[in-house]
C-alpha cells in the first residue's frame, strides 16, 4: 500500500520556510556574486583578503574575542540559568529574570557607552582599586574591556535560551541519582550536565555567532589590536564603498563560522540525536 | 551585520522615503551629532521661512556604500548632503554628482573650497592639538610634536584611526620636524616610525563621538580633536577643562554636493544658494566652532580669533592635499592597517 | 482517624508469607523492619500526613494501597529520604534513617516514570549505582549481567531507554534498583503506565523476585486488584492517614471502616443504631425498625457500645430469594427492591436494587428484569458493623 503524504503541514509551513529562505539564501546568493564580480570578475578580493595581515589579524581577534565572550557566558550564565530553573519562584530570581528580559530592550551602543564609563580611569571600578591600593590599572581599549562589554551584551541572550532548554529536564533525574546513592555533585556532573550538553552547545554556538558580527562594542571598548572583521566590512562599506571586499570578508565569515560551528558541535554533541 | 551588507547592496536605501516630489521640499543627508542640530537651529528654520519650502532628514550621507547602493538602484534619497573630502573625491570620479550652479564669489582664499562646479566648501574642518587644561594649563602643548612628546606631556594621547581622511600620518612627521611646505607625498615609513615611539600610549577612535567621550572622560590627556566639536565641549565644560590649540591645524573643506538622480535639484540648488549668504553662514558657523568658508561671513562673527581659519590668517594651518591622498589612498591606507594590526 | 488507626502491635503479629528467606538472612541480628512513627508532613502549610504510623516486617511485601491524594506517595518519599517529615521517625532495623539524607539509607527505589537516565545505555543505567559505590570493573560487570538476568534484558544492554517498550523501561528502572542489593526497594506505582496484560506479567515477575531477593518491598498504588495480588501486608491510606492494615484476607473479610470496605470489594451500606453489645452479639435496629443480632466478631474495633452506626455486606455475600420464601430466617438480612439496572458478570449478574430509603447490590445466578421487585438476603455473619460513614476524618 502506499504510504500516505500529509500534505498540510507541508503546505502550512511553505510562506514561512519561503521568507526564510528568501531572506538567507538569496542575500547570499547577491553576497557571493558581489564577491567575485565586485570591481572586476575573479577572486582578486579573497586574495586581497587572504594575503591582507590586517584582515588575517582581525579575522584571529573575532574568533579568539568571541569565543572569550562565549567562555564568560557559560562560566556566568549556565549558574545562573540553573537558579532560574531551579528556584524561580525565589524573589531574588523573580528579580534577575526581569533585569535578563530588560536588558534586552537596551541598545548595544549605550551598554558599551556604560561600560566606557564604568571602567574608565574615572569610573568606580578604578576608584575602588586606587583606594584598595592597587593602583590605577588601564581596563578600557583592550581585550579585557570588549570581552566584558560582549558579555554584558551576550549573557542574556545566552542564560535565557539556556533557561529554555534546561527547564525541559527532568530534574526526578537528579533526584533518581540521589537515591541511588550519589551525592548531589555527582548527580549533576553525571546526569545533569549531560544532558545539559545540548542546551549548552546551542546557546554557546548562538552567541558565538552573533559575537562574531559585533562591531560597536569594540570600536568603543576596544584599542587598534582588537578590531574585529564587522568592523572592516563596515569601514570597507562606508569609508570605501568597496562591496566587493566587503561582501567577500562576509562571506568567508560565514563560512569559517560554519565550518567551525560544525566542527565544535560533531565533537560537543556526540550522538546527541540517540536521546531526545 | 552580514545580511545588513547585503540587504544594503540588493535594496539599498529603500527603505527610507525619497518623498520630495514637487517643489515643496528637499531631503537632506543627515550627518548627525551637534551637526544636524546646528542646521536646524540656524539656517534650516530661516531657508523654510524665507521660502516655504520643507526640508526634511535622510539617513545618512557620511557613508561611502550607501551612495552607491542608491546610484546602483536609482532610488535616489537625497536632493542634497555634506560630505568630506575623499568622499567628495570618488563621488565626483564615479560620476555621481549633478552641478550645482552656485556663485563662489567670496569665498575664502584656501585651496579647494569650490571644484569644478561640484562641490562647495560647507566649512573648513580641522585637526587641532587637543589636551586636557586641568592637566597641562600650566604650560600648554601646542605642536604636534608636543603631542608625540610623552615625557613632557604624559598619558594616553588619541588619534584618529582613518589615517586616509584624518591627518595622522600628518602629524607624526610634522612632529618629526618636517616642514609644512615639505609634507607631501608623505614619507610614510617615517610616518609611522614616528608613530611606533608613542604606539602603546595611544587610544584610537573611528568617531567623533568617542573622540569626544575619550577626552571628556579623561581617558586620553592630549591627541588630535576637531576643532568644532572640542569648541562645543568647551561651551559645556567650561574653558578650564579642554584646552585646544589652533596651531599647525589641519585643515580641509568638507562639500556640499547634489546627487546625480534627486528628485529635486532645483530646491536643492535653491537651498544652497540661500544658506551660503554671509548672515547663514554666521549663524551656522557660530554654533558648530567650524570657520565658515566665505569671507564676509567673518564680519558677523564677534570672536573670529577663536577659529583655526580666518581671512587673515590662512596660511597658519597646514593644508590637508586632496591630490595626495586621491592618488594614494588605499595603498597607504592598506599600509597603515597592517602596521596598526601588527604589535 | 485516631479510632480506628490500627495499633503497632497488630500488624507486627503478621506473619508474612514469604518470608522464609529473608529471615535465614536475618539470623543471628534484629529483624530489619522498617517503623514509621507519627510521621507528619505539610506542604504549604496544608497538611497531607496526619501522624502516620507503619510497621512493614523484614521481607514483607507491603502495599500502600489509597485513592490519590490520600498520602501514600508522601510515604513513600518520606521512606526514601526525598522528603523530610516534619515530625515523627522513620527507623530501619532500629536504626533512626530520618535524618539521613537518601544516599545514605542504602534504599532501592523505581519512580513512577522510571526515571531511567536517556543518555545512557541499558547497561550504564543498571550500573550506575555500583559506580557510584565505586566498584571494581569486573564486580560491576558481573553484577549488572546478574541483575540484567534476572529481570530478561541481556539482549538489551547496549540501548537507550527510548529504545525500549515501556515494560523493558520498567525492568531497568528494577534492575538499577536492586543491583546494588538494598536493603529495601520502594516501588512509586511502577505499573501505572503498562497496559493490563502487561501488568499481569510484571506483577509475577515482582512477585517472583520478591521470593529469590527476599528483601522488604514497599509498592504504592491505588489499585485494589494489584495490591491483592502482590502484597502480604496491605496498609490502606485515606485523607493523610492509615485506615487500616493488614493481610489481603483479613482487610477483606474485616474491614475496619465502611471506606475499606467499600475500597477492597465494594461494599452495600445500610445505617443501623446499635442499640446494645453482649457475649451473644450486637443488637441493632434497621431505621425500618427492624432488629438484627450480629455476631460478636463482625463489630468493628472501635465501634462503641451503642448509638449510630453502619451495617456493611458485600455484593457477592447475598442471593436473591424466590417469591414465597421472603421471610427465611432470622439470622440473615433481607432486603426488598426495585431492579434498576442488571450487570453481567460471567456466570452470573449483579442487580442493584433501590428499596425505597436503602440501595444495595447483590449477585444472582438469573437475571432479572428491570422495575421487577426483587428480594435478597445475606447472612448476617457475612455482614460487619462498622462506625458511622464519615464518623472519622
Amino acid at each position: 500500500m502506499r504510504r500516505r503524504v500529509d500534505w498540510l503541514p507541508l503546505l502550512a509551513g511553505l510562506p514561512g520556510c519561503a521568507v526564510l529562505l528568501g531572506l538567507f539564501l538569496l542575500p547570499v546568493g547577491f553576497l557571493i556574486a558581489r564577491s567575485v564580480t565586485d570591481p572586476k570578475l575573479g577572486l582578486s578580493n579573497y586574495h586581497t583578503i587572504i594575503t591582507s595581515p590586517a584582515y588575517g589579524h582581525a579575522a584571529w581577534t573575532t574568533l579568539w574575542l568571541s569565543g572569550a565572550a562565549v567562555l564568560g557566558c557559560v562560566l556566568l550564565g549556565t549558574p545562573v540559568a540553573y537558579a532560574l530553573v531551579r528556584a524561580g519562584d525565589h524573589p531574588v530570581m523573580r528579580v534577575v529574570m526581569a533585569v535578563l528580559i530588560l536588558s534586552f530592550l537596551t541598545s548595544s551602543l549605550v551598554r558599551a557607552y556604560a561600560w566606557f564609563l564604568m571602567l574608565g580611569t574615572q569610573g568606580p571600578v578604578v576608584a575602588v582599586t586606587n583606594a584598595l591600593g592597587l593602583g590605577k590599572p588601564q581596563l578600557l581599549f583592550n581585550s579585557f574591556a570588549v570581552i566584558v562589554g560582549m558579555v554584558h551584551y551576550l549573557l542574556p541572550i545566552y542564560t535565557l535560551m539556556l533557561y529554555g532548554s534546561l527547564r525541559s529536564i527532568r530534574y526526578e533525574l537528579v533526584t533518581a541519582a540521589e537515591g541511588l546513592g550519589a551525592k548531589h555533585a555527582y548527580a549533576l556532573r553525571t546526569v545533569f550536565l549531560p544532558l545539559a550538553r545540548p542546551g549548552l552547545v546551542n546557546g554557546g554556538s548562538l552567541v558565538f555567532v552573533i559575537a562574531l558580527g559585533f562591531f560597536v562594542t569594540p570600536a568603543l571598548l576596544g584599542g587598534a589590536q582588537q578590531t574585529m572583521l564587522s568592523q572592516l566590512i563596515a569601514q570597507a562599506v562606508q569609508q570605501f564603498g568597496d562591496f566587493g571586499a566587503a561582501a567577500a570578508t562576509g562571506f568567508l565569515l560565514l563560512v569559517a563560522s560554519l565550518a567551525l560551528l560544525a566542527a565544535v558541535r560533531r565533537v560537543l554533541l556526540p550522538k546527541s540525536a540517540r536521546y531526545g | 551585520m552580514l545580511a545588513a551588507v547585503v540587504l544594503l547592496g540588493a535594496c539599498g536605501g529603500s527603505g527610507s522615503s525619497g518623498g520630495s516630489g514637487g517643489g515643496g521640499s528637499i531631503v537632506l543627508g543627515a550627518n548627525g551629532g551637534s551637526y544636524d542640530q546646528c542646521q536646524q537651529s540656524t539656517f534650516i528654520p530661516a531657508f523654510k521661512k524665507a521660502t516655504g519650502m520643507d526640508v526634511k532628514y535622510g539617513s545618512f550621507a557620511y557613508d561611502l556604500g550607501a551612495w552607491k547602493a542608491q546610484q546602483e538602484s536609482g532610488a535616489v534619497e537625497w536632493d542634497v548632503a555634506v560630505v568630506d573630502a575623499s568622499e567628495f573625491d570618488a563621488l565626483r570620479r564615479a560620476g555621481w554628482l549633478e552641478p550645482l550652479g552656485v556663485s563662489t564669489k567670496g569665498m575664502l582664499d584656501f585651496p579647494g573650497v569650490s571644484v569644478d562646479n561640484y562641490g562647495i566648501a560647507s566649512e573648513i574642518f580641522s585637526q587641532v592639538v587637543t589636551y586636557r587644561a586641568d592637566k597641562f594649563g600650566g604650560d600648554p602643548p601646542k605642536t604636534w610634536a608636543d603631542v608625540f612628546n610623552t615625557k613632557k606631556y604624559p598619558g594616553k594621547r588619541m588619534f584618529h584611526r582613518n589615517a586616509a581622511d584624518m591627518g595622522t600620518l600628518e602629524m607624526a612627521l610634522l612632529a618629526d620636524g618636517v616642514a609644512p611646505k615639505d609634507l607631501y607625498p608623505l614619507d610614510v615609513n617615517r610616518a609611522l616610525r614616528k608613530l611606533d615611539s608613542i604606539k602603546n600610549d595611544i587610544i584610537w577612535y573611528d568617531n567623533g563621538t568617542k573622540m569626544v567621550a575619550l577626552i571628556q572622560q579623561g581617558e586620553a590627556v592630549i591627541g588630535a580633536g576637531w576643532d568644532g566639536r572640542i569648541k562645543d565641549l568647551q561651551a559645556q565644560t567650561g574653558g578650564n577643562v579642554v584646552g585646544m590649540s589652533p596651531e599647525q591645524a589641519i585643515a580641509r573643506p568638507d562639500y556640499w554636493v547634489i546627487p546625480k538622480g534627486a528628485k529635486n535639484p532645483e530646491g536643492a540648488r535653491k537651498f544652497l544658494r540661500f544658506i551660503t549668504q554671509p548672515k547663514q553662514q554666521a549663524a551656522f558657523a557660530k554654533c558648530t566652532g567650524y570657520p565658515p568658508p566665505w569671507v564676509a561671513a567673518f564680519d558677523h562673527l564677534p570672536n573670529k580669533s577663536s577659529y583655526a581659519v580666518t581671512p587673515d590668517k590662512l596660511h597658519n594651518v597646514i593644508v590637508w592635499n586632496s591630490n595626495y591622498w586621491k592618488a594614494n589612498r588605499d595603498a597607504v591606507t592598506q599600509r597603515f592597517n597592517a602596521w596598526l594590526g601588527g604589535s | 482517624m485516631p479510632g480506628v488507626r490500627t495499633p503497632n502491635g497488630r500488624v507486627a503479629e503478621l506473619e508474612p508469607a514469604m518470608a522464609g528467606a529473608a529471615k535465614a538472612t536475618a539470623s543471628g541480628r534484629a529483624a530489619r523492619d522498617l517503623v514509621v512513627s507519627n510521621v507528619r508532613k505539610a506542604f504549604d502549610r496544608t497538611e497531607v500526613l496526619h501522624g502516620v504510623d507503619l510497621h512493614v516486617p523484614e521481607g514483607a511485601f507491603a502495599t500502600m494501597l489509597g485513592p490519590s491524594g490520600s498520602g501514600k506517595t508522601t510515604v513513600l518519599r518520606i521512606v526514601a529520604g526525598f522528603e523530610r517529615p516534619d515530625a515523627g521517625t522513620v527507623t530501619l532495623g532500629g536504626k533512626d534513617l530520618t535524618a539521613l539524607a537518601p544516599r545514605a539509607r542504602g534504599l532501592g527505589m523505581v519512580f513512577q516514570s522510571y526515571a531511567l537516565f536517556p543518555h545512557l545505555t541499558v547497561e550504564d543505567n543498571i550500573a550506575y549505582p555500583l559506580r557510584v559505590r565505586r566498584m571494581k570493573a569486573a564486580e560491576r560487570r558481573r553484577r549488572v549481567a546478574e541483575y540484567a538476568g534476572r529481570v530478561q534484558l541481556e539482549p538489551y544492554l547496549g540501548r537507550y531507554p527510548h529504545e525500549l517498550s515501556g515494560g523493558q523501561q520498567q525492568r531497568v528502572a528494577l534492575a538499577r534498583a536492586l543491583v546494588f542489593e538494598p536493603r529495601l526497594l520502594l516501588l512509586d506505582e511502577p505499573l501505572g503506565a503498562l497496559d493490563k496484560r502487561l501488568r499481569t506479567d510484571i506483577q509475577e515477575q515482582l512477585k517472583e523476585l520478591h521470593r529469590e531477593i527476599g528483601i522488604t518491598f514497599i509498592h504504592v498504588t491505588h489499585d485494589q486488584a494489584e495490591a491483592f495480588a502482590l502484597s502480604t501486608l496491605v496498609v490502606i491510606m485515606r485523607d493523610g492517614g492509615v485506615e487500616q492494615a493488614g493481610a489481603p484476607e483479613q482487610l477483606f473479610h474485616e474491614p475496619a471502616t465502611l471506606f475499606v470496605a467499600d475500597f477492597v470489594g465494594g461494599a452495600n451500606a445500610v445505617p443501623a443504631t446499635l442499640l446494645e453489645r453482649g457475649v451473644h452479639g450486637a443488637h441493632l435496629q434497621l431505621h425500618d425498625g427492624r432488629r438484627l443480632r450480629v455476631p460478636p466478631a463482625q463489630v468493628a474495633p472501635g465501634v462503641g457500645a451503642s448509638g449510630d452506626v453502619t451495617l456493611v455486606f458485600r455484593p457477592d455475600a447475598g442471593t436473591t430469594l424466590a417469591s414465597g420464601d421472603e421471610h427465611p430466617g432470622d439470622d440473615v438480612l433481607t432486603l426488598a427492591g426495585t431492579v434498576r439496572d442488571v450487570t453481567y458478570l460471567g456466570g452470573k449478574y449483579e442487580l442493584s436494587l433501590d428499596g425505597g430509603g436503602a440501595r444495595a447490590r447483590v449477585h444472582s445466578g438469573a437475571a432479572a428484569a428491570i422495575g421487577a421487585t426483587v428480594h435478597a438476603c445475606w447472612a448476617l455473619d457475612c455482614c460487619r458493623v462498622v462506625g458511622q460513614p464519615d464518623g472519622g476524618g
